[in-house]
């Protein structure tokens, strides 16, 4: 049952952890010296009876207890995020119109469609804008971009980036320079990974101790889908489902603590629904779709892209044309 | 009519002290605590404090049917069809569960509901606060501001008609409810554990006046759960603190559920997520879902109610929040 402790959770340092005992009464408070349960961690692991029955309290001082420990417990999700709601842009004026201001911090943004219809080149442009100054909509800060489907399209992004100069326009002379100072591809952190174990390794070790020490916002993994596909056989779905929620949950609580945006690739599936006719559908299932946060969808006919919001809490399901050229996506 | 002493909630080491002593029933104990001189005796040898033990003896209070029926409160949504399915809103005093794939508009009318919990008393609303207890990261203030913008649109529109409320004066009325104003009545928490719930009892001190506490959404503390005993217990206790506070407060409980895949004999089937046992403990349970190829129309099946039958309710999702469809729409 017991995880190893985050390097985010050692961070969170006992202290902040600690019940006072000075607000209980003696008993109380000798009683949760015996049991050694100090911190609200500790504490929370039972259910108020089971809790009880531990520690010989009394209803109403377990009560007191675990209201201690749960403004602890609750305070302490709180105290990693920053007052603002942050949003960041996706460097396309009509997509962030779309997505209701742009891209919003905490939660998981999927964004689905069949291969070649511009989800890497989404998300290229993304770890780009997060880097720009505040004033433009960036984040100012770096991304860390996990690859499993193919390598990372170093060339692409060069040529972003030599183009992104041009794009942006400073009203003021310090945003100007840091405009042109940030060096792009140092901020971008790349990790090519081809089996689930690996993507967990990744997720669950790595990702805690670089956000420590880097000062990173935004997680890419391009593709969530690759690894899922081949790995397991029919019989299996159960256990697949279970990776897929451990993952995803994993990365909500980095994303909560630590105020990330996170992008993942999904891709699709054919479904033949009812009513006749194929359609597609994003992959991986209700498992999966249960902790996506906000769920977009690329398509692309003979001549035009399309990119549009199946669901979202800050916006409605709409649809809107979209092109790729050299500077990325407008 | 004699109470055993071992049948109150103390621990068996306090329960042999007391037999003991020579207490048998709790008519004992209540006897020795009038007496001045033996009360002083008996507490000093008891970790409970008075006011505890004459709480645990107090006789429970009791209402009668028709005190309930006027009591009776709810929380209207702003459609109709959704208020008929559950008899006026959702109920003050009970656990009103919305289940739903993803995109189904869970979110969207709870933070609706947020909204309309604090229509104004004049308007026969609730004139209440909100607790949002956000598990999932849907909370937005972007789309939460959107809504009451169209419910402010809304009074002042009423405001300026011919009807008259009586109550307060309607300038007066219209300067105390600003966007700023009702946004700071929602008060969102954040959560990632369920037993974190009993925050709840402090931000309620803080805040007396709230009448609806959405979490939002219930099963996604409960994922990073592996055994599922231990979720059960989970689950139980946390509905367990929320009747209590939901009677006790007088307020509304709304939680909001995954769908989840089960594997039957006639194949896949979904359902509300947590099972059946769930299902007991909440006294509505809505499941919203999409309809296909009709942009932005959804369905509400009411699957448990005491005072309706299986029914359902169709309703959209527009920028201003959750309403009826429009009325040139056929209904069937």
């Amino acid at each position: 049952m017991h995880t190893p402790a985050t390097a985010g959770e050692m961070n969170l340092s006992s202290a902040d952890d600690d019940l006072d005992l000075n607000v209980f009464d003696p008993y109380t408070q000798a009683a949760l010296l015996r049991g050694g349960f100090l911190s609200s961690k500790n504490i929370l692991k039972y259910t108020e009876a089971e809790f009880r029955k531990k520690v010989k309290l009394t209803v109403v001082a377990t009560h007191r207890v675990f209201i201690a420990a749960a403004n602890i417990s609750a305070s302490n999700v709180k105290c990693h995020q920053e007052p603002n709601n942050h949003i960041l842009t996706t460097g396309c004026k009509q997509i962030d119109k779309l997505l209701g201001g742009g891209l919003f911090k905490y939660g998981i943004t999927e964004i689905s469609g069949e291969s070649g219809c511009g989800k890497t080149q989404f998300c290229l442009q993304i770890a780009l804008t997060v880097q720009l100054p505040l004033s433009l909509k960036g984040a100012k800060s770096g991304a860390a971009y996990i690859c499993t489907e193919d390598r990372f399209p170093s060339s692409r992004i060069q040529q972003m980036i030599s183009n992104i100069r041009f794009k942006y326009q400073c009203d003021s002379k310090i945003d100007m320079n840091e405009l042109c100072q940030t060096d792009y591809g140092d901020n971008i952190l790349i990790s090519h990974i081809a089996t689930v174990e690996d993507l967990k390794k990744c997720i669950h070790e790595m990702l805690p101790r670089v956000l420590l020490h880097r000062p990173i916002k935004l997680i890419v993994i391009d593709s969530i889908t690759a690894v899922f596909r081949g790995e397991y056989t029919p019989s299996e779905v159960p256990r697949r489902s279970r990776d897929l929620r451990d993952i995803a949950v994993f990365l909500h609580k980095l994303s909560v603590e630590h105020g990330l945006w996170i992008i993942c690739v999904n891709q699709v599936t054919s479904s033949i629904s009812d009513i006749g006719g194929n359609k597609l559908v994003p992959s991986l299932g209700l498992a999966w779709a249960n902790l996506v946060t906000t769920r977009l969808m690329m398509s692309k006919t003979h001549s035009s892209r399309y990119i549009e919001v199946m669901f979202s809490p800050h916006t409605a399901p709409t649809t809107i044309p979209f092109r790729v050229t050299e500077q990325g996506i407008v | 009519m004699n109470r055993p002493i071992w049948t109150l909630p103390l621990s068996k080491h306090t329960i042999n002290k007391l037999d003991k002593l020579g207490y048998k029933c709790c008519e004992d104990l209540l006897d020795s605590l009038d007496d001045p001189e033996k009360k002083s005796k008996f507490l000093r040898k008891h970790m409970e404090s008075e006011s505890e033990i004459r709480d645990m003896l107090k006789t429970p209070k009791y209402k009668t049917a028709a005190d309930l029926d006027i009591e009776r409160d709810s929380i209207a949504t702003f459609c109709k069809s959704i208020d008929e399915l559950l008899n006026g809103g959702i109920q003050v005093g009970r656990i009103t569960e919305l289940s739903g794939a993803p995109g189904s508009g869970k979110s969207q009318l709870s933070m609706q509901l947020c909204v309309s919990v604090q229509i104004p008393v004049c308007f026969e609303g609730l004139q209440g606060e909100a607790i949002y207890v956000d598990t999932n990261s849907n909370f937005s203030e972007l789309r939460l501001t959107e809504m009451i913008d169209a419910f402010l649109g809304h009074v002042s529109k009423v405001l300026s008609g011919p009807n008259d409320f009586k109550g307060a004066a309607n300038s007066e009325l219209l300067k105390s409810l600003t966007t700023a104003g009702m946004l700071s009545k929602i008060h969102r928490v954040q959560m990632n554990d369920l037993n974190q719930l009993h925050a709840l009892y402090t931000t309620l001190e803080r805040h007396p006046n709230v009448k609806l506490i959405v979490v939002d959404s219930f099963v996604m503390p409960l994922y990073q759960v592996e055994n599922s005993l231990r979720k059960n217990t989970l689950v139980h206790s946390a509905l367990d603190l929320l009747q209590t506070i939901a009677v006790e407060h007088d307020l509304a409980v709304l939680l909001t559920n995954d769908l989840t895949t089960a594997v039957t004999e006639s194949g896949t089937e979904v359902f509300p997520a947590l099972g059946e046992s769930f299902g007991h403990r909440v006294q509505y349970r809505l499941l919203l879902s999409k309809i296909p190829n009709r942009p932005n129309e959804y369905t509400a099946l009411l699957k448990k109610s005491v005072e309706h039958g299986r029914s359902a309710a169709r309703f959209t999702i527009s920028s201003d929040g959750v309403r009826d469809l429009p009325i040139e729409q056929p209904l069937q």
